[in-house]
């Protein structure tokens, strides 16, 4: 009976959350169609101004009147909200040096800051910086070589007054003229409690799933949720600014000030919203779980063991799983001169349907995804069965001088990756490279290895051998070292030959310790910059490109598209993670046969 | 269970020692953030200038810095009440440079004042991070530099930065090897090429350059009349004042530039194949090369060798075009210079030691002691005369090279061509492409590549 009523009472509280939310997203929209329109109002009175403005001082600076121009500008003060004009003719130096400007008559309505009309030099000089060099490159932030253009800026602090400059350009002398004018009304800064409220209620969603039990838990923190996702959704959709007179909002305050009123800006800052929101959603889900208590039992269990990794678990938060959430969510973004934009899985469509690109196009995913894969198959081929041979003949226990050869074998391991490659790029060099002057020898004459797709893929394939064998040999000297020798005696006793012991004792009991180094090497290999990036390179024309550099390509070459890289680093991690949970699978698999 | 001591008591034997000036120091070395304010607050706040000069030119550079410190402290002496500004120099490599910049300065780490090339310069300055220097700039400053090197630094209507040294590409020839006179034409350049192959044999090139460089290769496109970009993507005029695509890299003049250096490098031509830096200075140097398409840079490679009387080189400009009707071939000029940080806390002072590098004893400085082109226009006609002692045959070679460059386009759109083209020429030049079909893919593949970014520029 106790718990009906108390099923009943979450219900009805998870659907007062639900409406609350939704009561707060609907008074957020309204509230910044409001804005939208007092900021259009705005716009429309600072027109008039500029206008009035310009009116006034046209006669009196055609007719090259300066007292009465300034006393034109003095008249200005104070009509219609406009606080302070400053007037500033430039002329260009020379045709050729448009952007150089002389400054030819600089005028301001307030007598204080300017008493008269000034001239040339003394013009720079009356007016001190900064505050003198913030007007010059305010009021010459229009761009002065088109004819008329207007410029709007807010401005920093007080945010009393808003500023509004024009331009006017004729013959080589340009006109800036600057209001700081005072808004029709300040923009309201309350809707930022549609997003609080939102938080507050992702935060609720925990504390409320303890009056609920059973099925209707579910059911109720399900239909909250969703709820509020689309409440935010709604909230997002609707974010990009519009207002030409909001500055992009830095701090976190300022962010919240604005909040609905003007739009989060997308980007940085936006995104850190939708990631607080995002996990304020998530935490319910979490609780529902029963994560939430399962790690708070644990926590009180295991004090003194959670202090000692908590530093590391801080570490590993910050530098492997921040950047890790924050490149995943990247890949929803287009990055583009800077801004970011909301694309969604456009990203990922791009890139999984070729983006237009024919199959045999170096720029298709499933064209680079092929030479990855062969790439890392033939690679971990080769390490595997070289590293393999290798490390038999070296377990000969009479073998002479062992010590020396596994130093020799071990050394293009033990030097740093990235050196060896450049060396093989050398040594791959048309004219001048050993292997040439090696295949010159009998008779073959000039391979351009980096000009056809299998010669420079050949020469990626032959420096990854030679850097990832030593590793393999070493994993199977080990395992050689464990397998104990009375079984390949008893082998020997039954008139087993080599082959068969090899194939029957030897491969089954490396197995277990071969197949984490062959799962290992594969996803190092699948990713291994260093040598395409320096050996070939991608050529010829990023063809021998591997899914990781073409990543890199996509973020530090090509235009900056962080949002496609990330979407491809996200799609590389997708590809590994089920590759290592497949490999994990057959492993256990083949333990349990073994026993 | 022991309970583990509190935070507090494990520190306190360390504090006791340090001392409050050692805990303070501990505070500053554990917060990252108060890390440079804590720094900066004890070196009384020097100008920090970031550059990525190596070599030479990083000692002339230093040499300018020392001298500006010492007279700052010897006015401060002569005027007291009057606070010397001390300069500080950091290098930063110069791959690493422009990332340090787009990602420290919006964040207030960056320095005061900075040196670099112009061609990154729109993006900075519409980002914001860079400071416009109109109000200090007048026409008198203005008249200090050689026009072309300051219209480098404009972006919309603005100045951003002081030029320094400007670089281009040029002709190197052999004396020994094709005579005094350098090739006026590029029929004369194929001509004697072959003759020097057809003397020497198998081994021997007419010319070394980078053919599937676009950098090297953008002498031809220009000289055909081809353009990487449209004037409005190259920043040159206002965006929206001219449609159509805005990379004109698949046109008719592209494909005919391609093909004249296809028969230049490609098979059968006198340019050495697959041609990268070093082998440009190793066949040149041991003469294996007659001619050679590279920079002033190449001047302090080619010393050695000069020194040890094995090799009498000269510089000119670089020919005309015979096959684009004798227009002559335009290589890209860039433009290094000094650039303020729109985060800068001291700008006036920041502008006066800006001033001071890019004056004409610093001009004299840079061409003395680096052999760098000023920017300078005094120094600039005085390299030009050869009755001057800063006159230098070769630098004046480059300076004569200066009038038929093109500036390198400072939007961020050029970043995305330089990959592209230069596939498409090393597909063209290396493995027999048609010079047209190879153009048409790299263009799409721009294309491709700014997806999105491009409805927005149209």
């Amino acid at each position: 009976m106790a718990r009906r009523e108390a099923e009943a009472r979450g219900v009805v509280l998870t659907w007062l959350i639900a409406a609350l939310l939704m009561g707060a997203t609907t008074l957020g929209l309204l509230l910044r169609e409001r804005n939208r329109a007092l900021v259009s109002r705005n716009e429309g009175a600072a027109e008039e101004a500029l206008r009035r403005a310009q009116l006034a001082l046209a006669v009196p600076l055609g007719e090259g009147r300066e007292e009465d121009t300034v006393a034109a500008l003095r008249a200005l003060r104070g009509e219609g909200g406009i606080r302070e004009v400053v007037l500033l003719r430039t002329r260009a130096a020379s045709p050729e040096l448009a952007f150089v400007r002389a400054v030819d008559l600089v005028a301001h309505s307030d007598p204080e800051v300017m008493p008269g009309p000034l001239r040339p030099r003394a013009a720079r000089d009356a007016l001190t910086p900064p505050r003198a060099k913030a007007l010059y490159d305010w009021a010459t932030r229009v761009e002065s070589r088109s004819g008329r253009d207007r410029t709007w800026s807010r401005p920093t602090g007080g945010g009393e007054t808003l500023e509004v400059g024009m331009a006017l350009a004729s013959k080589g002398t340009s006109y800036v003229l600057g209001l700081r004018w005072a808004p029709v009304e300040q923009p309201p800064g309350v809707p930022a409690l549609g997003l609080v409220l939102i938080l507050l209620v992702g935060l609720g969603f925990p504390a409320a799933q303890r009056f609920l039990g059973g099925r209707w838990r579910w059911l109720a923190s399900a239909g909250g949720v969703s709820l509020a996702a689309v409440g935010c959704g709604l909230l997002l959709a609707g974010f990009a600014a519009e207002a030409p007179t909001a500055g992009p909002g830095t701090g976190f305050f300022q962010l919240l000030q604005s909040g609905l009123s003007q739009g989060v800006p997308r980007g940085g800052p936006g995104m850190a919203w939708v990631a607080v929101t995002l996990v304020c959603l998530a935490l319910p889900f979490l609780g529902f779980l029963g994560l939430g208590n399962r790690a708070a039992s644990a926590a009180r269990q295991h004090r003194i063991a959670f202090a000692y990794i908590l530093p590391a678990a801080l570490g590993m938060l910050v530098l492997v799983m921040v950047p890790f959430l924050i490149g995943l969510g990247l890949g929803f973004f287009n990055h583009c001169d800077g801004r970011y934009e909301w694309v969604g899985l456009d990203n990922f469509v791009t890139i999984l349907s070729g983006g237009g690109t024919s199959i045999t196009d170096p720029l298709n995913f499933w064209f680079t995804l092929g030479v990855t894969l062969l790439w890392t198959f033939l690679n971990v081929l080769l390490h595997v069965s070289i590293g393999l041979a290798l490390a038999l003949l070296l377990k000969d226990p009479l073998l002479a001088g062992k010590g020396i050869y596994r130093v020799l074998l071990i050394i293009p391991w033990a030097v740093p990756n990235y050196i060896t490659a450049l060396m093989w790029k050398g040594m791959f060099h048309q004219q001048f490279g050993a292997v040439n002057q090696v295949l010159g020898l009998f008779g073959v004459e000039g391979v351009s290895w980096f000009s056809h797709f299998w010669s420079a893929f050949t020469a990626n394939v032959v420096t990854n051998t030679w850097l990832g064998f030593p590793f393999m040999m070493v994993v199977a000297l080990g395992a050689l070292q464990s397998i104990p020798g009375d079984l390949y005696e008893a082998a020997e006793v039954d008139g087993a030959s080599r082959f068969t012991q090899f194939t029957r004792i030897t491969l089954p009991l490396l197995k277990p310790a071969l197949l984490p180094a062959v799962i290992l090497g594969s996803v190092w290999t699948f990713n291994q910059f260093n040598v395409i990036y320096l050996v070939s390179g991608g050529e010829p024309a990023g063809s021998t490109d591997i899914l990781i550099t073409e990543a890199y390509r996509w973020a530090f070459i090509r235009h900056e598209r962080y949002g496609l890289a990330a979407a491809y680093a996200t799609l590389i991690f997708l590809i590994l993670l089920g590759y290592t949970l497949i490999t994990n699978r057959v492993a256990k698999g083949a333990e349990g046969a073994m026993d | 269970m022991k309970r583990p001591a509190p935070m507090s008591e494990a520190l306190a034997p360390m504090t006791g020692r340090l001392g409050p000036r050692g805990l303070g120091l501990l505070v500053c070395l554990l917060l990252a953030q108060p890390l440079q304010s804590c720094g900066e607050a004890e070196r009384g706040e020097a100008i920090v200038i970031w550059h990525s000069y190596r070599g030479a030119e990083q000692e002339a550079l230093g040499a300018l810095v020392q001298a500006f410190n010492q007279q700052e402290i010897r006015i401060a002496k002569a005027r007291p009440g009057r606070r010397p500004i001390r300069v500080r120099l950091m290098q930063i490599s110069f791959e690493n440079l422009p990332n340090k910049i787009t990602n420290a300065v919006p964040r207030g780490h960056g320095p005061d004042l900075f040196v670099f090339a112009h061609d990154r310069l729109g993006d900075w300055a519409s980002k914001g991070l860079v400071e416009p220097l109109g109000y200090w700039v007048g026409p008198e400053e203005a008249a200090q530099f050689v026009p072309k090197t300051l219209r480098a630094f404009e972006w919309d209507g603005r100045l951003y930065g002081l030029p320094l040294a400007y670089k281009s590409v040029a002709l190197f020839y052999n004396e020994d090897l094709i005579g005094q006179t350098p090739p006026r034409t590029t029929a004369e350049l194929i001509e004697r090429g072959r003759r020097f192959m057809e003397a020497r044999g198998k081994g021997y090139y007419g010319l070394v350059y980078e053919a599937a460089d676009t950098y090297f290769h953008a002498p031809w496109l220009f000289g055909f009349g081809g353009r990487f970009l449209t004037p409005c993507a190259a920043g040159e005029r206002p965006a929206g004042t001219c449609g159509g695509a805005p990379l004109p890299i698949h046109s008719p003049e592209a494909v005919r530039a391609l093909r004249f250096a296809r028969r230049l490098a490609g098979p059968g031509g006198i340019a050495a194949p697959e041609a990268n830096g070093q082998l440009v200075t190793s066949l040149f140097t041991s003469g294996r090369a007659a001619m050679a398409i590279t920079g002033p840079w190449f001047l302090s490679d080619l010393k050695a060798a000069a020194k040890k009387g094995l090799l009498r080189y000269r510089v000119a400009p670089m020919p005309t075009i015979t096959e684009a009707m004798g227009r002559p071939a335009r290589p890209l000029l860039t433009v290094e210079g000094v650039f303020m940080s729109a985060r800068s806390s001291r700008k006036a002072e920041a502008y006066r030691v800006m001033s001071a590098l890019a004056s004409d004893e610093a001009a004299r400085l840079r061409v003395t002691g680096a052999r760098q082109l000023p920017a300078s226009a005094r120094v600039d006609r005085l390299l030009g005369n050869p009755q001057s002692s800063l006159y230098s045959r070769e630098l004046a070679a480059f300076r004569d090279q200066l009038a038929s460059t093109r500036l390198t386009p400072k939007t961020p759109f050029m970043r995305l061509v330089w990959e592209p083209y230069g596939q498409a020429l090393a597909a063209a030049i290396g493995r027999g492409v048609d010079a047209d079909e190879a153009l048409g893919k790299a263009a799409a593949d721009i294309e491709r590549v700014l997806g999105a970014c491009l409805e927005r520029r149209r």
